[in-house]
């Protein structure tokens, strides 16, 4: 148990480090952005379907607030499952029983079945939020937007859960697999 | 028990006010570029005499000569001239033409159904039976718009007489007879002939006659308003074209073949646009009496088409229409509820083609948001959309109609190589283009209907 809840809490500061720029990013949406800033201004021009919004000339500044609090829910909803699942690697890799590197293969199956699921639960928020009927400013965002939304989220929160899980599982592999031994804390876990 | 039973009742009669009268609350939208031309006109004093005109040259008299066997429309028709002109007209006046016209008494005209009518005893020189000139009764017409016209002839115009200065001088007055908002009817009769056809032109610049024909047909053209044609060509069905054999055709030449406004005359109801009252929210309503408004809360992918039956617009017997245009705003609203909705809360969009039309044989379909789809609108808004539907250019209805009685200029003399027993008539179609032609140019754009949507589209 001593071991499941150190690698939890290296776990959870690995994922805090790279949760800073989300809730910096999601308290900057939820402030009101300035309409001069480059944020501002990259969702005019990438985001929103241009286009679409030019010919019903309607204005950016008219759907940013319900575009931004999108975003703002999309990005908790990542924030949520990326802590979930690292933290659930994290301590339930521990009843893998991965104490020789012989065992790698092993753990390597299991992990990647669980970052597929991981990374496919990802998919299906970026996609339920940009995509579906549910939210009413998804219709505002373009191709283009989508497109972006997803790779950045897809890259950055799979970075976010890869760096937590690696700091909470670097005391049990010996693979090379997530490059784990390969970290100076290794040796302290 | 008393005090609640009131309160049942007014809660019963708010929720009726609420579902019966959708508040509406309309951006401040173009009116349409004109209104439709009323089709009847009013007659100014008390007189409306009726012309008649026969066709005096000697190519006529075959009509009035009986062949065994065959039905003889054109003197049954004649002779009942005099009473269809006195149902249009209070007094009628006869004249003859040839290369002139003659005023002839209505003894002289009652001629008009025996051959001395046609025939002249002296030269070929001195008579007046040997050219039809058509414009001259048409110029005639020009003067009198409270008058009805009628020409009785057989169309038998030379290519000639259909170019140059002679064409202008038909035209000129057809124009000028248009844009006073007369309409010609052309009713073509298929009546026995026994007799000569002259003036075929050959390919020698000459001309031949034919007399083998035992069928030909001959037009009574109706110049005035639309309802004294309409009332001409209902006696004549009624009274002469009985037999089922009875060969007749009709057109209507009107720079005006737009009936009336479907808006203001109400004939778009709440069904005209089908399955639409199935939607949330429905309802249907005219505000201003002009202007029927759909107002409704609809899925994102549904297609709604407006359906208008052409014989509710289209002049019977007219040209009929070729091109329509559509003149179409989108407004929007982000603010849903009337009460806080103002004149600034709309915003008109930027575009420029939103639904289409298609047409069928009896029917005109708009395919409302066939270019841009429900799914492009933006859910959480409120959409004020009004389409004015506009006759662009009249058709040619006419033209095709009498096609299969006409023979071209060059064709007439290989055509008459054939022994043709019906014979056609000499350029017709290229009469009726020009009669057209002459209609196109004083029609006006003519608004036929306008429809307007509030609505909202859900997510």
């Amino acid at each position: 148990m001593k071991h499941i809840i150190r690698s939890c809490v290296l776990s959870i500061i690995g994922l805090s480090a790279l949760a800073i720029f989300p809730i910096m990013f999601i308290t900057w949406l939820q402030a009101g952005p300035n309409p001069d800033g480059s944020i501002y201004q990259f969702f005019n021009d990438y985001i929103v379907h241009k286009e679409r919004l030019g010919k019903f000339d309607i204005p950016f500044s008219i759907v940013a607030k319900n575009l931004f609090n999108l975003v703002t829910n999309m990005n908790i909803s990542l924030l949520v499952l990326s802590y979930i699942m690292g933290l659930v690697w994290s301590g339930g890799s521990h009843y893998l029983n991965v104490d020789a590197p012989g065992k790698a293969k092993l753990y390597f199956i299991h992990w990647i079945i669980f970052t597929s699921i991981f990374m496919a639960i990802v998919l299906g928020i970026i996609l339920f939020f940009t995509q579906s009927t549910t939210f009413a400013s998804a219709r505002y965002i373009g191709v283009g937007g989508t497109t972006i939304i997803t790779t950045i989220s897809l890259i950055y929160y799979f970075l976010m859960y890869y760096v937590g899980v690696v700091l909470g599982t670097a005391r049990f592999v010996r693979s090379s697999v997530l490059f784990a031994n390969k970290l100076p804390v290794s040796e302290l876990l | 028990m008393r005090l609640s039973k009131k309160i049942a009742i007014c809660i019963l009669f708010m929720s009726f006010g609420t579902v019966q009268s959708e508040e509406l609350c309309p951006p401040a939208f173009p009116q349409p570029e004109s209104q439709s031309k009323s089709t009847t006109q009013k007659q100014s004093g008390n007189e409306n005499p009726v012309f008649v005109y026969f066709d005096g040259s000697l190519s006529m008299k075959g009509f009035v000569v009986d062949r065994s066997g065959q039905k003889n429309l054109y003197v049954s028709i004649i002779d009942d001239l005099q009473q269809i002109a006195e149902n249009v007209g209070d007094k009628t006046y006869y004249h003859k033409f040839g290369n002139e016209v003659h005023a002839i008494k209505g003894s002289e005209a009652a001629k008009a159904t025996r051959p001395i009518f046609y025939e002249c005893k002296s030269s070929v020189a001195e008579c007046d039976n040997q050219h039809t000139a058509i414009q001259l009764p048409f110029k005639d017409a020009k003067a009198n718009t409270n008058a009805t016209y009628i020409i009785v002839t057989d169309l038998f115009l030379e290519s000639k007489q259909l170019v140059g200065s002679t064409r202008d001088a038909l035209t000129k007055p057809l124009k000028s007879i248009l844009k006073k908002g007369q309409s010609i009817g052309i009713i073509g009769v298929m009546s026995s002939f026994n007799g000569t056809v002259w003036g075929i032109p050959t390919s020698t610049n000459s001309t031949m006659p034919y007399a083998k024909a035992i069928k030909r047909p001959f037009y009574i053209i109706v110049i005035g308003n639309e309802k004294n044609i309409n009332t001409i060509r209902k006696n004549l069905e009624e009274q002469h074209f009985i037999d089922p054999g009875d060969e007749y055709k009709f057109a209507l030449i009107t720079s005006s073949p737009v009936l009336k406004n479907l808006s203001e005359k109400k004939i778009i109801t709440e069904n005209s646009i089908s399955k639409l009252s199935n939607e949330e929210s429905f309802s249907f309503q005219y505000p201003d009496d002009k202007l029927p408004v759909y107002s409704f809360y609809t899925e994102k992918k549904r297609k709604f088409k407006l359906k208008i039956k052409k014989s509710d617009y289209i002049v019977s017997g007219s040209t009929g229409l070729t091109n329509y245009r559509i003149e179409e705003n989108l407004w929007w609203s982000q603010e849903l509820k009337c009460k806080k909705i103002t004149e600034d809360s709309w915003t008109k969009t930027k575009h420029e083609t939103i639904s289409t039309y298609s047409e069928k044989e009896n029917e005109l379909n708009i395919s409302l948001f066939k270019k841009l789809p429900l799914k492009e609108f933006f859910p959480a808004m409120r959409y004020f959309y009004v389409m004015h539907l506009y006759a662009d250019e009249p058709g040619k209805a006419s033209e095709e109609i009498f096609k299969e009685w006409s023979i071209a200029g060059p064709a007439a003399q290989a055509y008459a190589n054939t022994n043709p027993t019906v014979f056609k008539t000499l350029n017709l179609t290229k009469i009726i283009a020009i009669l057209n032609a002459v209609a196109n140019d004083s029609f006006e754009p003519t608004l036929i209907a306008s429809v307007a949507l509030d609505f909202r589209v859900k997510k």
